[in-house]
């Protein structure tokens, strides 16, 4: 077992706290929860392509790049 | 080109102070699960009356439920994708992984909040200072996840077209 402790900002851990309220579980288990589901998905890879598309398409409305 | 939007990109950018980046004709909508999220998630009474909210039809939700059951995506994402595919809606705002790729393989044009901000930038709808601004609000200010890569790629990115930009006067 590794243990982890992290600085939230203040949109994240408001978040946090609505998604406790809102289910009934705590900080620790919606964590877990949420890595467990980001990184078995691959999202991390998936989100950066997905913001190099909406960088690339700035880049061509202003002209930069065909 | 109309566009719809889920939860994501109007959450992301009212934490930013950067909504009105989306105010531009013919208008964004966004449909009754969205703003009910939005509300829970921010705390506001209501999102500005520019953002039309759009009612699905019955089948419409049949086929988000559909999609909810099995597991492809949240309730929110569901509705307003299924919305904007019925009725013919050009564009798909998200910032949801599994929306993004859904909506794009049925031919939406799709953007994120980051696009939304840059493309702004380019369309010299933000100058200079306020362009800066609203990416620092939106990287440090938001809850959009944006990997250390993809900061220092969209700064590149914005200062290129911000330079383009000057040049341009």
């Amino acid at each position: 077992m590794t243990v982890i402790s992290l600085e939230l900002p203040d949109p994240l851990a408001e978040s946090l706290k609505a998604a406790e309220a809102e289910t009934g579980s705590d900080a620790r288990e919606l964590a877990l929860a949420a890595l467990r589901e980001f990184l078995g998905e691959h999202r991390f890879a998936l989100a950066d392509a997905h913001q190099r598309e909406d960088i690339a398409a700035a880049l061509r409305e202003a002209g930069l790049e065909s | 080109m109309r566009w719809m939007s889920d939860t994501g990109p109007l959450l992301h950018l009212h934490q930013a102070g950067l909504l009105d980046l989306l105010q531009e004709k013919p208008g964004v909508s966004t449909t009754p699960t969205v703003v009910e999220e939005w509300r829970r998630k921010t705390g506001e009474a209501a999102l500005p009356e520019w953002v039309r909210t759009e009612t699905p039809e019955p089948r419409t939700l049949r086929k988000a439920r559909g999609w909810m059951r099995q597991g492809l995506l949240d309730h929110g994402e569901a509705e307003s994708l299924a919305h904007a595919l019925a009725t013919g809606t050009g564009g798909f705002l998200t910032d949801d992984t599994a929306a993004r790729e859904f909506a794009q393989a049925n031919g939406l044009v799709v953007r994120g909040s980051l696009g939304v901000l840059l493309m702004a930038a380019a369309r010299r709808r933000l100058a200079d200072g306020p362009a800066r601004a609203a990416w620092y609000r939106l990287a440090h200010h938001s809850t959009l996840w944006i990997s250390p890569a993809l900061r220092r790629e969209t700064t590149e990115a914005l200062e290129r077209i911000l330079a383009k930009n000057a040049a341009g006067k």
